[in-house]
């Protein structure tokens, strides 16, 4: 069918049901990208918290066996090594 | 803290969405001074070769997971990451790039770069290391 044998009031109800159709697409798109977003921020705080402590315990074991351990725990923070 | 910059091919991928600053899994990982950043050309994590940072207890493999932020001032647009306060013991942990890159908990050639700073060449041995995260990468509208 050609777009020709219509009339312009037919194409444009045509136009606006696709419109409609798009905004409604994007709609639920941009709700689940909001979802989304939601979600790895939530998991990426886990994940930096989760890697933040990895670390620090990492950090600790290493100065169990040096003389000087107990010092630097303190100079870093990390608090006292029997703890 | 010296100002990032851009790869071409990370603001790409903001622009079109590959890379969403405000939630991606965006990780910072350390690099030696043999890198040569070429802003127009590496586009993923494959590009930095074998010249991350080693040495020492307290640095990861991969680089440390942010949490960012973006916010509009006037007419730049911000992204932000949480600062970094990390212990290292042992070393020298040496360095002297911080890459952004997107983590897809992959193949490196999967991760997506997105911007760089040069620190200068870093030196840490028994100390913390502290990288401060604001304000990085920005856009201004004129």
């Amino acid at each position: 069918m050609t777009n020709n044998k219509k009339t312009a009031k037919q194409l444009k109800a045509e136009f606006e049901k696709a419109e409609k159709t798009a905004q409604e697409a994007q709609a639920k798109a941009d709700a689940a990208r909001d979802e989304h977003r939601d979600r790895v921020q939530e998991a990426n705080q886990k994940a930096a918290d989760a890697q933040k402590a990895w670390l620090d315990a990492e950090v600790r074991e290493s100065l169990k066996d040096r003389p000087d351990g107990e010092a630097l725990a303190a100079t870093l923070n990390l608090g006292s090594l029997s703890d | 803290m010296a100002v990032p910059k851009w790869y071409a091919n990370g603001l790409l991928n903001v622009a079109n969405g590959a890379v969403d600053l405000d939630a991606a899994t965006i990780k910072l990982i350390l690099i030696t001074s043999t890198y040569t950043p070429n802003q127009a050309v590496h586009d993923f994590r494959d590009d930095l070769g074998a010249n991350e940072a080693s040495g020492g207890t307290g640095y990861p493999a991969g680089g440390f997971t942010l949490t960012n932020s973006l916010s509009v001032s006037s007419l730049t647009l911000n992204w932000d990451g949480a600062d970094i306060s990390q212990a290292i013991t042992g070393g020298p942990l040496a360095f002297r790039y911080g890459v952004f890159y997107k983590a897809r908990g992959g193949a490196a050639s999967a991760d997506e770069l997105i911007g760089y700073v040069d620190f200068g060449a870093q030196s840490i041995t028994d100390a913390t290391l502290n990288i401060t995260l604001t304000n990085q990468l920005t856009i201004t509208a004129s």
